[in-house]
């Protein structure tokens, strides 16, 4: 069986840790946690907040410091697999650095060690709303977090001064990324059951394929991620979903297309949005989570029908 | 010309015979010696010891001494966590606990790793005068980082003129050390500046251009080469970095490599990257490492480009993916061979080969990019046509292009993986290699006997019945029958009346009975049931 992963991100002092003794408290006791950390903070007060939960939780750091690029996270492949054989997590909540790349984090997960293993639940992301404006400025990759996220909290609403912000940061956010499930919050106290149900709304008539999904008897699930510098057609990539979209629970992310404008994708069981993205230049990045999903395959069918 | 050279031609935006490869390899250089990389990194034995491995093994141009963005910030007092597989990190910010930068001073090149590391230096360019040595420096930005932590994003826009500063430190830090690795007679200093990757070009050129460019001419005066390294989403950023003036640029798989060579060389910057580390190297296969690398010099081209991983590669990458990368890169041809492929479209489905090669004639396969095209294919497909003649007609050969799909469906179902290739029967024979013609006569040879004892061994169950008339013919077969019934085996009979035939078994007298190894064994007469018994066992 393979283990859902919810990918953790946001800037230092967002309110990530807070976030996850809010998980810990709300599963602790119904499911086996796994979480792992990769934030350095001074003498790691992280790992030691966690623990005054009192609750019981297992954890794992990783050194991967004040991780910048995808090289310092592919050896990570081999710590994830240990941990998940040695502790069975119901869940994993995988704290990110702040300055790290969501997508290379989720291009783990494609490893043959880790198949079967584990796959990609979401990715969430927190900002601090009173911070976000100034810092997303000075930080480009904080704009990156926000595109690649499932969720965004925009926390420490009790703040007075985030408060005051909140319409603009939302509407800032819904620019960057017009799919995103967007929830305010103070002290990250959110509805959990957003990271229970897939991305909404969901077809009444597709339920029961959903609740097949999360039963726990699911068959076991792949994460596939492609992420090309070629420039695809909208024609080339309309007939890539068309072939992706039945193999796959869900489906999403961000394609340049040849004509230099940019999409928005995502798709929950076949329920597919796509948007138009502004102001985007980097690379087309697509994640897709599926019983069927071969990770080799997926990246080369990408390859082959887009142009170099 | 040399490795060292052509890198140095290259970074000059020269055109040269042959693209440039630089594996950046770092820690994994602790890998191929079965080091960890803690050990590694404080030990220029061990050092040395993985750039000779990783020498003998991907033949590269250039190879940095090491990929440690932490030695530094290490002897200014941050505090590192050390890892077995990965450079250590930076776990403590001296600027956040209370120094200042007046606490601070450069690195002088016999303090902390930095002895290690300069030894290793001046050691491997004894040892490797043909190799172009990469003196990597940790960029002013991402020193910055290492010493005051992720406040400096706030810093930046509330309190510039304190990052001007500490910016104005770091480039003197960069300074000094580019100096160590020039002294040590490295060929290339690299400046490492992953933090480029997470600032817009406002930024860039507000904060990073000006200590940068002051950098790069430095390394310029001193008659060395210099290169900037990035990695993740920095595309918004290259035409800045261009702008300060270094060498080269070199770039990861985030930014598309025609975009960089876009941008760089009309502003006469080589440029360099950008294998795709996790996908491609580490969890790929040698053939996709090899189909990158041919896609990533395609764009990058004769001029001014360096076929290089996109950052330090995983400790645990596969050598045998970096060694096929080498074969690419050293070789044209296999290069011309993959692009071929390539071309060809998807990979068919493959087909049933199992009853391949049971024909009565011997059919000799050559696998060929196109005979017409490529020398190689050219002398391989007329090796077989010189020798076939002599065969008379027992020997058929056909040449299969790869350019064509239905080829490449019979390569792929034959398992042939190396062009050209020739097969006999189905059997991959000689790979990449013209067979000499007594050998590939010999080869032929061979499979005729094979045939040729397979069909005597098929035959082994059969008695011929020789006979005149039907009356003959139906006494025998009755005795043979019921000898088969009694004993439960199974033979096959073939019935002869043909004159010519018996001639050729030397048959005179009818009915007769010939086992199939040409023993007669009664004639004249009908057998009695026992001998028959007798015979069938013999045979079946």
């Amino acid at each position: 069986m393979s283990t859902p992963l919810t990918i953790i991100t946001g800037f230092l002092g967002s309110g990530k840790t807070t976030f996850l003794k809010r998980v810990i408290d709300r599963y602790a006791d119904i499911k086996k946690i796994g979480i792992i950390q990769n934030e350095f903070a001074p003498m790691n007060v992280d790992a030691l907040e966690l623990r005054r939960t009192g609750k019981t939780f297992d954890v794992l750091e990783i050194n991967r410091g004040s991780v910048f690029c995808v090289c310092l996270i592919a050896d990570f492949q081999s710590d994830l697999r240990a941990f998940i054989d040695e502790h069975h997590p119901d869940v994993v909540f995988l704290e990110a650095s702040g300055l790290s790349d969501p997508i290379a984090v989720v291009e783990i997960l494609q490893a043959p060690v880790l198949k079967d293993r584990v796959h990609l639940a979401k990715i969430c992301t927190i900002v601090d709303a009173s911070s976000f404006l100034l810092l997303q400025q000075a930080n480009q990759r904080l704009t990156n977090q926000v595109r690649v996220a499932d969720v965004v909290i925009v926390n420490k609403q009790d703040k007075a001064e985030a408060k005051a912000k909140l319409e603009e940061v939302v509407s800032e956010i819904r620019r960057i990324n017009p799919l995103a499930c967007i929830i305010p919050a103070s002290y990250c106290d959110v509805d959990m059951n957003v990271f229970e149900s897939e991305v909404q709304p969901v077809a009444l008539e597709k339920r029961s394929a959903l609740a097949a999904y999360k039963s726990p008897g699911r068959p076991a699930i792949g994460t596939a991620v492609v992420k090309s510098t070629r420039k695809i057609s909208r024609t080339a990539l309309d007939l890539f979903l068309a072939e992706q979209l039945p193999k796959s629970y869900r489906l999403k992310g961000h394609v340049q297309l040849d004509d230099a404008t940019a999409l928005m994708l995502q798709s929950t069981l076949g329920d597919l949005h796509l948007v138009p993205l502004e102001n985007y230049i980097g690379p087309s990045e697509i994640i897709a989570i599926g019983p069927e999903i071969h990770p080799q395959n997926f990246s080369r069918r990408f390859r082959e029908l887009a142009t170099s | 010309m040399t490795g060292r050279e052509l890198v140095k031609a290259a970074m000059r935006c020269e055109q040269v015979e042959r693209i440039p490869w630089v594996p950046f390899v770092g820690v994994h250089g602790g890998h191929l010696i079965h080091a960890g990389a803690t050990d590694y990194l404080k030990s220029a034995d061990l050092i040395l010891a993985g750039m000779d491995k990783a020498i003998e093994l991907y033949r590269p141009d250039g190879l940095p001494i090491v990929f440690d963005l932490q030695i530094e910030a290490e002897i200014l007092g941050c505090d590192l966590e050390w890892a077995a597989e990965n450079p250590p990190a930076v776990v403590s910010h001296p600027l956040l606990l209370g120094k200042t930068l007046k606490d601070l001073h450069v690195p002088q090149p016999d303090e902390g790793r930095l002895a290690v590391t300069m030894a290793a230096a001046r050691r491997a360019r004894e040892t490797y005068p043909n190799v172009a040595l990469y003196g990597l420096v940790t960029g002013p930005f991402t020193l910055a980082l290492h010493l005051l932590g992720t406040d400096i994003f706030m810093k930046m826009m509330l309190e510039p003129d304190a990052i001007f500063e500490l910016f104005d430190f770091t480039k003197t830090v960069a300074m000094a050390m580019s100096d160590y690795y020039i002294d040590a007679n490295c060929d290339v200093i690299a400046l490492v500046d992953p933090m480029t990757s997470q600032i817009g070009p406002e930024q860039f050129r507000q904060f990073v251009r000006q200590p940068v460019t002051e950098i790069f001419n430095h390394i310029r005066k001193r008659g060395a080469l210099s290169s900037f390294f990035v990695c993740g989403h920095a595309q918004q950023n290259v035409e800045a970095m261009c702008e300060c003036k270094p060498d080269n640029v070199s770039v990861d798989e985030n930014i598309p490599l025609d975009f960089v060579r876009d941008v760089a060389l009309p502003k006469k910057v080589s440029f360099g990257g950008n294998m795709q580390l996790t996908v491609i190297l580490l969890l790929g296969s040698p053939e996709d490492a090899q189909r990158h690398a041919i896609e990533c010099m395609n764009v990058g081209g004769e001029t001014g480009f360096i076929l290089a991983p996109g950052c330090d590669l995983p400790y645990s990458t596969p050598i045998k993916n970096l060694a096929a990368v080498a074969d690419v890169v050293h070789d044209p041809y296999q290069q011309q061979v993959i692009q071929t492929l390539e071309t060809t479209g998807p990979q068919p489905d493959v087909l049933d080969m199992s009853d391949y090669g049971k024909t009565d004639k011997v059919i000799v396969d050559i696998i060929t990019i196109d005979s017409e095209a490529c020398a190689p294919c050219q002398y391989m497909v007329e090796s077989v046509k010189a020798v076939t003649p002599q065969f008379e007609n027992i020997v058929e050969w056909r040449e299969h292009k790869i350019k064509h799909s239905d080829s490449v469906q019979f390569m792929t179902s034959l398992m042939v993986k190396n062009i050209p290739t020739i097969c006999i029967d189905g059997k991959i024979t000689f790979v990449s290699r013209i067979p000499p013609k007594e050998e590939l006569i010999a080869a032929i040879q061979k499979r005729i006997y094979e045939k040729l004892r397979f069909r005597i061994r098929s035959q082994k169950g059969r008695l011929l019945l020789f006979a005149r008339n039907e009356k003959d013919f139906a006494a025998v077969r009755t005795i043979l029958q019921q000898a088969m019934r009694e004993i439960g085996a199974e033979v096959e009979i073939v019935e002869i009346a043909d004159e010519k035939k018996m001639v050729q078994y030397g048959v005179v007298n009818t009915p007769a009975v010939v086992t199939a190894h040409f023993k007669i064994k009664s004639e004249g007469t009908v057998p009695a049931l026992a001998a028959v018994k007798e015979w069938i066992k013999e045979i079946a």
